[in-house]
């Protein structure tokens, strides 16, 4: 059986890491991931300001970010990692790779959100006088919010997996320790209370995001 | 206040198909104050007529002159989009913002253009007021039929105070009840704000019911084009018909046909037969109200003394909108 009084507060501790972890690098997913995203959509054939170098540049680089399985990311971009951080173990050094693979993710989701948005209102607002940036603020982005949430759920939900492999490189968290105290020292109950935990936020986080998605929809 | 010289617009090639010319050679003047229909079958170019007014589509060839001001000339965004807000527009989807009220809507234009919340805030509610949703300013579009949304949306459109408005389809979406009102709104904000209407539809009851002009577009081209009352006694007009029905072939070979009505005095057939010593005998026609004033198209036979058949044949020809004549 698990000794609650020796494994509660590393429970705990391992909690508040995947929570910082996962929100810090959800933060700058949002911060860089929507203005990528904007990009990505008006530089497209189709978009408002067609620009094809940009748009396939960008792209090439998006799927890139987005093709690399996340535990080779974690040690691929180490060096980057240990120059924005100084270091590459730790909750605060995962948050670089977190952050790098969660951008292009988010990104490619606000590219489809912001395309969801019937075209005729853009149209509208055009023949209303509005510039392309009035547009992305007065229309895309406020009518594509129910869309945005979703996408930043699906990215918390993706984030949260991807701590779990932080691991790896002594970045603490759930996922890590499952592995320290429950798989190897053959401690079951250790795993599937991690397993618990992250059951309960991720099922937490799903609807809340949808609820809040529902109460903006207005359809 | 709207001028279109030699307008073409061509869609380039694109990987799936082949170059569309959607306009070649289309010159159209409408008057200040005026509600021109611009008809043709699906597929004419009508949409993109409408596009061309305020430049969301730029044409291949030609101008576009708007209020006196040459669109196509514009070269900067910025001159473009200060010009387009002399512009109102509506369309057969609405589009309208979801995540906004109706009044928020109807503000949008006018925060687009900078106006101050107070002021934005006032004149939309005046306007939504106007077209009658003074109570569902707080409503977002989808709580609102399709009526309402059109008003909301004739209200955004009106909002920054433009001189010329484009109707793209506004009531195809709509039904009978809606479109009657819907039209009737044009009408009236069209005459009480000095508006210059273009109006695209595939329906010609609307044309009859709203327009005081009508084009008939086809192939991309002005086919015909004028004044309804013109159009309609006009009888090479590919129009005249449409706007009101042919009787059908005469039952009678001395049978008249004469178009009556609109502006001059609706009282051709008793100043006929009060002038004349003739029997008059209707063997056709069709009324309309075109534009708020009626058109007949009326098959008559004349008997009677000859000098008395030419004179009122002659009369008839002389005061109406005589078409086809056949000698008595």
């Amino acid at each position: 059986m698990i000794n609650w009084e020796r494994v509660g507060p590393a429970l705990w501790q391992a909690t508040l890491e995947t929570v910082y972890m996962v929100s810090a690098s959800m933060a700058l997913a949002l911060v860089l991931g929507i203005p990528l995203g904007v990009l990505l959509l008006l530089t497209a054939p189709d978009g408002l300001t067609p620009r094809r170098v940009v748009s396939s540049v960008v792209g090439a680089i998006v799927n890139m970010g987005r093709s690399v399985p996340f535990i080779v990311l974690l040690v691929l971009v180490a060096p980057i990692t240990r120059l924005v951080t100084g270091t590459t173990i730790g909750s605060t050094a995962t948050i670089v790779p977190l952050t790098i693979a969660a951008v292009p993710f988010f990104a490619r989701l606000v590219e489809a959100a912001l395309r969801e948005v019937h075209p005729g209102k853009v149209e509208a607002a055009r023949a209303m006088g509005a510039s392309t940036g009035q547009i992305v603020r007065a229309v895309l982005l406020p009518e594509a919010r129910p869309g945005l949430i979703a996408a930043a759920t699906v990215t918390l939900i993706a984030l949260i997996s991807y701590s779990a492999m932080a691991g790896a490189i002594g970045g603490g968290g759930l996922g890590d320790f499952a592995i320290r105290y429950g798989y190897q020292r053959f401690d079951t109950a250790v795993t599937v209370a991690c397993v618990v935990v992250l059951l309960i936020m991720v099922q937490l986080l799903q609807s809340a995001g949808d609820r809040l998605a529902r109460r903006l929809a207005h359809r | 206040m709207i001028t279109l010289d030699t307008v073409g617009k061509t869609f380039p090639a694109t990987r799936r198909q082949a170059a569309v010319t959607a306009l070649e050679d289309v010159s159209l003047t409408v008057e200040r104050g005026q509600v021109m229909g611009v008809v043709g079958p699906s597929g004419s170019g009508k949409s993109t007529l409408a596009r061309i007014v305020n430049l969301l589509e730029r044409p291949t060839t030609g101008t576009v002159t708007v209020d006196g001001l040459d669109l196509t000339a514009l070269t900067s965004a910025r001159a473009l989009n200060d010009a387009r807000r002399g512009i109102g527009m509506i369309f057969q989807q609405f589009n309208l913002l979801d995540s906004r009220t109706a009044l928020a809507n109807v503000e949008l234009p006018l925060e687009l253009a900078g106006v101050g919340r107070a002021e934005r805030r006032a004149r939309a509610g005046e306007l939504l007021e106007r077209v009658g949703l003074g109570d569902k300013l707080g409503s977002h579009p989808s709580q609102l039929s399709g009526g309402q949304r059109q008003r909301v949306a004739i209200a955004r459109a009106l909002a920054p105070r433009p001189k010329v408005l484009l109707c793209d389809e506004a009531t195809s979406a709509l039904d009978p009840v809606s479109t009657a009102s819907v039209l009737a709104l044009v009408r009236t904000l069209t005459d009480e704000l000095d508006l210059t209407t273009l109006l695209i539809t595939h329906e010609m009851d609307v044309v009859k019911r709203v327009c005081d002009h009508v084009t008939l577009l086809e192939h991309g081209r002005v086919v015909d084009s004028g004044a309804l009352g013109d159009v309609v006694a006009r009888p090479e007009s590919p129009l005249a018909t449409r706007l009101l029905p042919h009787p059908g072939p005469p039952s009678d070979d001395r049978a008249v046909e004469v178009v009556v009505g609109g502006d001059s005095p609706d009282t051709v057939l008793t100043d006929l037969i009060r002038r004349y010593d003739v029997h008059v005998t209707v063997l056709g026609g069709a009324v309309e109200t075109l534009g708020g004033q009626r058109f007949g198209r009326l098959q008559l036979r004349v008997d009677g003394a000859p000098d008395e058949v030419r004179g009122a044949l002659d009369h008839l020809a002389a005061h109406q909108r005589p078409t086809t004549e056949t000698a008595a």
